[in-house]
């Protein structure tokens, strides 16, 4: 896997999904360290893990403060936020992941079938490695709505 | 023609932008219904009249798949056309929906015009037989 190519299939399939599906412009802020993001613990941060399997095996975790995930939820179903459930805005966390990263290997190699698992919610600093970027770990930071979102991929075997 | 559209996806905000995305592209809706699994679409299916289902692929219980491979087995469902919409973009797997009798496929993410020129040529609306594998900006070509 060249990680570079990853990064590339990631970063357009957050654009695409994030743009598309959910109406938000957005920036990637590539000198972030997504651990010191949201070490102080004041906002809430939501975190969703997704494994997956294929040519290339590992999870995709993607961090997202909660106000932020009550937004998102609320736009995309069409209602306002107190209208809006716990379950629901953790449906909407899980449905993110799973877009982008489907999204991600489509466009990384259409020719290759990878076989997601079903996303489920973390702990954020349970989940989240302090790992440098390399060829196995890489972070992608997003700043939308005045926020940031966070996603990591992390590789555990490789064919 | 308005046309009766059932929606499965055990993701409650999915099904509700799903009919969101539908409706704003100006397709021609009678009725929703909804479902959390293959399973549940089951039951409505024999109770309620049904053009067209779109169905997500990862459920729990019963997989949009399995759902087509059982509408398959009875002579009046599967005379409804059933479109998969799902994160699944890889050439193979879209060979299987087809050969076990998924019509269409959307993949996530997918924009009202997208949506409307693939659901309008499912129910004959359109001949252009161009916009069948077309989704955006992915061509995939049989």
């Amino acid at each position: 896997m060249k990680n570079k190519d990853m990064t590339t299939a990631m970063k357009n399939s957050i654009s695409d999904v994030l743009e598309t599906m959910f109406f938000l412009s957005l920036d990637f802020s590539d000198d972030i360290d997504i651990l010191e993001l949201w070490n102080t613990g004041k906002d809430p941060v939501i975190a969703a893990k997704l494994s997956f399997s294929g040519p290339l095996s590992g999870y995709a975790v993607f961090c997202i403060p909660k106000k932020s995930a009550l937004s998102i939820t609320a736009d995309f179903m069409g209602k306002d936020e107190q209208e809006i459930s716990d379950d629901q805005i953790n449906d909407t966390i899980k449905e993110i992941i799973n877009m982008i990263i489907g999204n991600t290997f489509s466009m990384y190699d259409s020719d290759v079938v990878f076989d997601l698992g079903v996303p489920e919610l973390v702990e954020f600093h349970d989940s989240i490695k302090g790992l440098p970027d390399s060829e196995k770990s890489f972070s992608v930071v997003i700043e939308t709505m005045e926020n940031y979102l966070a996603f990591q991929m992390n590789i555990t075997n490789e064919d | 023609m308005a046309y009766n559209i059932l929606i499965v996806d055990d993701s409650t905000p999915m099904r509700a932008v799903i009919k969101k995305i539908v409706k704003a592209s100006g397709f021609n809706v009678g009725q929703f219904f909804e479902a959390a699994n293959g399973r549940e679409a089951l039951d409505i299916l024999n109770e309620e009249w049904l053009d067209l289902v779109l169905t997500d692929y990862n459920m729990p219980d019963m997989n949009g798949l399995e759902l087509v491979e059982e509408m398959n087995k009875d002579d009046h469902l599967k005379s409804i056309p059933a479109v998969m919409i799902t994160t699944e973009g890889s050439r193979e797997r879209v060979e299987e929906f087809m050969a076990k009798g998924v019509i269409e496929y959307i993949k996530k993410p997918f924009t009202p015009e997208q949506i409307k020129q693939k659901l309008k040529h499912i129910m004959g609306e359109t001949e252009d037989e161009e916009q069948r594998y077309d989704n955006g900006d992915e061509e995939l070509d049989f």
